[in-house]
């Protein structure tokens, strides 16, 4: 995590760039951006031992592909399984579906998109959105996914990491964390500061301590999302 | 008919899905009659070695695979499906099936490339070396990259058992293969193209 400079992170958070090499090229910092991804999310690995990810990430609101520009004005734009579809094909290596359904009620609606891709796709696809307790996790995974991502959830309460865990092994279990760059405070030492609910609330919480608190309390991956 | 061993391991579905996905024809189950009657067996896991070779012997499973691979009958080892064929396991201290002889090993926690401390469980992405041309890889890509979970390596005291090695901060043994037995610590049913043309050839190998 320190090693991120903040150039590196603006540039991967507007999503021009598609590759951005990092200090002594130890890292990759792929920034992934399509037509149908609003977000560009990125990924940090190992250029030498480990490959370069591309990992496209899919909104979905009522099973419904769906775009928004600063997730704001979202517009339904079509069938996940189908883009996900798409994405496999050429080659993605890893697909992180968040569901951004609203209401409770419409939830179970997620569960059926994610049978419908782990039906079609065979790389493996974490979920998001919405996963509150052990059991959205387990459901999530019972479907078919590999990982359950939390994000707010493991803000508000992070026993959901240490228990996800411990249920289904660190490697299923991602941290979202949604960053904004603040300034360096005593609150804040690295200058990133973590928002929740759709960057709509700021938690006070620095983002470098958060994510060693995950990585401590079991998270086996980070998606990181910058909300600048 | 394709046989997946049912033993409450964790990939059995999406073993079953990338079958599907290839047209072939399955059966997931643990009843050795039916397996008896199956052309080749899927031998998949994920889980710990101890909780699985429980199940297994409490249903005489690990006498069937026995059995079954002196048979010569085709049979695929994926993830824990590898390292339990061989004779013990260092998770949980298990005595395992001994298809091959050999052990399963931890991944040293201090693993390091150019430095840097490598994460364990090794996670992601990552390259085979093969050794000799195999059946089961033809048409499969030399630089194709397969999908790897594990904290545990398989390590076959026989070199002849190993068809093709990894590379994670040290070198270890990802495919095994003797005789009518292959084995595989990736998941082929989550490596894309490369992955099912594997699951494709296994189908059609008579296991010579």
């Amino acid at each position: 995590m320190k090693d991120i400079d903040s150039d590196g992170l603006k540039k991967c958070a507007r999503g021009k760039a598609h590759k951005y090499r990092g200090m002594r090229h130890t890292f990759t910092y792929a920034a992934v951006t399509r037509d149908v991804v609003q977000r560009s999310i990125w990924t940090f690995c190992e250029v030498v031992m480990i490959s370069k990810r591309i990992i496209p990430c899919l909104d979905v609101r009522d099973g419904k592909l769906t775009k928004g520009i600063k997730f704001k004005g979202n517009i339904d734009i079509g069938d996940p399984v189908e883009v996900a579809r798409e994405y496999y094909e050429q080659g993605a290596d890893e697909i992180v579906f968040y569901d951004i359904t609203a209401s409770s009620d419409k939830r179970d609606i997620m569960i059926d998109v994610v049978r419908r891709v782990a039906e079609t796709i065979f790389i493996p696809f974490s979920v998001g959105g919405g996963i509150r307790n052990l059991d959205d996790m387990r459901k999530v995974i019972l479907a078919g996914a590999e990982k359950v991502s939390v994000n707010s959830s493991a803000v508000l309460d992070p026993k959901i990491i240490s228990q996800g865990a411990k249920a289904f092994g660190s490697q299923c279990v991602v941290l979202g964390m949604d960053v904004k760059k603040g300034d360096i405070g005593k609150q804040t030492p690295s200058g990133y500061e973590i928002v929740i609910e759709g960057g709509r609330r700021f938690t006070g919480i620095d983002a470098l301590w958060w994510a060693k608190e995950a990585e401590r309390l079991g998270a086996g991956e980070i998606c990181l999302n910058s909300r600048l | 008919m394709i046989a997946i061993i049912d033993y409450n391991a964790g990939n059995i579905t999406s073993v079953a899905r990338a079958l599907h996905s290839i047209g072939q024809e399955y059966v997931i189950t643990d009843d050795t009659k039916l397996l008896d009657s199956a052309t080749h067996v899927i031998f998949p896991g994920v889980g710990a070695a101890g909780e699985a070779m429980a199940y297994l012997k409490q249903k005489n499973l690990h006498t069937w695979l026995k059995t079954c691979f002196q048979g010569g009958k085709p049979i695929l080892g994926i993830c824990l499906g590898t390292q339990i064929i061989l004779d013990h396991s260092e998770e949980n201290d298990t005595d395992c099936i001994g298809l091959v002889a050999g052990s399963t090993r931890r991944f040293p926690d201090l693993l390091e490339d150019a430095g840097r401390t490598l994460k364990i469980p090794h996670m992601g992405w990552n390259g085979v070396k093969f050794k000799r041309p195999h059946p089961v890889f033809v048409d499969v890509p030399k630089e194709a990259e397969f999908y790897f979970v594990h904290s545990y390596y398989p390590s076959p005291s026989d070199d002849a058992a190993v068809l093709g090695t990894t590379d994670y901060g040290m070198t270890f043994c990802s495919v095994l293969a003797v005789k009518n037995l292959v084995a595989m610590q990736f998941h082929p049913e989550k490596s894309g193209r490369p992955g099912l043309q594997i699951l494709k050839n296994f189908c059609a190998w008579e296991g010579k």
